[in-house]
């Protein structure tokens, strides 16, 4: 007789004897092993926002200096205002990055309508183009366009009448808030659509099948069926967003600042970059990302609470 | 079955312009980059090339071919990105899986434990101590290990897979694709099918059994 069928009804493995909720622990532990290496250990570089640190002397040589970094965050009203302008900007930033997030949404639904094969492989290649390359290389493409002299634009513009001279449109820092956010845009929406174009090819065919049966047309299949099916990613990547508020990262914003658009493109990375790393203040780094680090994981656990009051789901 | 009616074609043709305009936009820069490298150097400096190239001649590339050790970054780099690519998609792809997985010990504990090293950020210094201290330093693995675990991947995976319908992992169970290692499981899959309990099956098969005899 099958030995399976003996009616054992213990959740133990036969042969090793440890029960399915470890053994299940056990084929993660691997993971969750380079995870504890690579995500926590370097995590011990926190300790050096406390010290007054020179890089290249030992640590226990170093001069402590409790919490200086921390409080030189806001510890003059020169520094306050400078902050304060540098917040505005990163919120500014963020808002404007998830309100667009819904654009790859979009962008997925209706690609797939496309029934046209080779048109829609061709939008959904040359879209994914500018994703695969860096802030700096946008930027020269963004010079060769926009440049004062010589810029494609500025010459179509004024062959076609609209201005009389050339216009500086890299440096004036006006709707520079706009211009990244369609930067953004350009960059990452053909490849932001991937994943919710996957997972509109996960969704079951038979549900639009069932709706075109009980009479539903186009709009209304891509209403009830499509998006819902999208949903999910949508609010995992949402979620993640959320977290990521005051994280902006500073290459893009690095490639485009410049002395006249400074004071409005200047987001909290950037301007950690530029008090920090070019005066060489280590500690004082990564004071500001170790504050990062506790605020980012701090949204991430609101945000999927309200995500539980709200969709009754949580994510994380 | 399918009626085409006017206003599905006004959709079909705004929505193909609107993504015709939208990949013109992403594809043109790339375009108009391409045709200054291939033209005459001191036309396109002087900003002359606009449409079309002009005094077309590959040396620029040629020149780039010549740069030494370009062809060993380059294959360290193509390296990386396959061997580093298929352990990613292993790595969190399985992980991501086991944490669909609701018998698993301390399941949310240990999800959250991934998922917030996204937003961990310890500067290069610490970093490169840690791999100074694993030997890591001018040696392949530093690319490889540390990218096995992807966080967003992992969520990604976990994501996708609780979005199927469980009953086809259930089924694919009962076809023999996984096999029942847990046999808790099996009863109650079995119990769902035959409708009792796998011991009650025999004690009734064996009364049967023993009454045929």
């Amino acid at each position: 007789m099958n030995p399976a069928l003996q009616g054992e009804t213990k959740p133990q493995n036969v042969k090793t004897g440890i029960s399915q909720k470890y053994r299940l622990l056990l084929y993660a532990s691997p993971f969750l092993l380079l995870i504890l290496v690579f995500g926590y250990f370097p995590l011990y570089g926190w300790t050096y926002a406390f010290y007054n640190y020179k890089p290249g002397i030992p640590l226990s040589s170093e001069q402590f200096v409790g919490f200086k970094w921390f409080l030189s965050i806001i510890n003059n009203p020169y520094q306050f205002e400078e902050i304060k302008r540098v917040m505005t900007n990163t919120f500014a930033m963020s808002l404007l990055g998830i309100a667009t997030s819904i654009l790859p949404v979009i962008f997925a639904i209706f690609l797939v309508e496309i029934k046209t094969n080779w048109y829609k492989k061709l939008v959904q290649t040359l879209t994914t183009l500018p994703n695969f390359i860096s802030w700096v290389l946008v930027y020269a493409i963004a010079f060769m366009l926009f440049s004062y002299d010589n810029g494609l634009i500025n010459k179509i513009m004024i062959g076609l009448g609209f201005q009389d001279g050339n216009i500086n449109y890299l440096a004036s820092g006006e709707y520079i808030w706009l211009k990244m956010t369609l930067w953004n845009v350009w960059k990452g929406l053909g490849w932001g659509a991937i994943l919710y174009i996957a997972a509109i090819m996960g969704i079951d065919q038979e549900l639009y099948d069932a709706a075109k049966v009980d009479g539903a047309g186009r709009v209304r299949l891509m209403w009830h069926i499509t998006l819902p099916g999208v949903m999910p990613t949508f609010f995992v990547l949402l979620l993640l967003s959320i977290a990521n508020f005051i994280n902006n990262g500073m290459e893009q914003y690095f490639v485009f600042q410049n002395a006249l658009n400074k004071d409005s493109i200047e987001v909290l990375d950037l301007y950690v970059y530029n008090t920090s790393m070019v005066g060489n203040n280590f500690s004082f780094a990564t004071a500001v990302s170790m504050l990062k680090s506790v605020v980012s994981v701090v949204l991430l656990f609101v945000a999927n609470q309200c995500s539980k009051w709200v969709r009754g789901e949580t994510i994380i | 079955m399918h009626k085409t009616g006017w206003g599905d074609k006004v959709f079909s043709t705004v929505n193909y312009i609107g993504f015709g305009i939208f990949t013109l936009l992403c594809a043109f820069p790339f375009y108009y980059l391409f045709i200054q490298t291939i033209s005459d150097n001191s036309l396109s400096a002087s900003g002359a090339i606009t449409w079309l190239p002009k005094g077309i001649h590959f040396n620029n590339y040629v020149e780039v071919l010549k740069v030494k050790g370009l062809s060993t970054a380059a294959l360290v780099s193509v390296g990386r990105t396959v061997i580093g690519t298929i352990l990613t998609v292993f790595g969190s792809a399985f992980l991501g899986y086991l944490f669909t997985k609701r018998k698993m010990a301390g399941r949310v504990f240990w999800y959250r434990f991934v998922v917030i090293t996204m937003y961990f950020n310890a500067s290069i210094i610490p970093w490169f101590i840690i791999m100074m201290n694993l030997g890591m330093v001018n040696n392949y693995l530093a690319y490889i290990l540390p990218a096995i675990v992807s966080p967003f991947y992992v969520i990604l995976v976990k994501t996708f897979v609780e979005s199927l319908p469980e009953a086809l992992e259930e089924s694919a169970e009962i076809d023999g694709a996984i096999g029942f290692d847990d046999n808790k499981h099996f009863s109650r899959t079995f119990r769902e099918r035959v409708g009792m309990y796998p011991t009650e099956y025999r004690t009734i098969h064996q009364v049967i059994e023993v009454n045929a005899e």
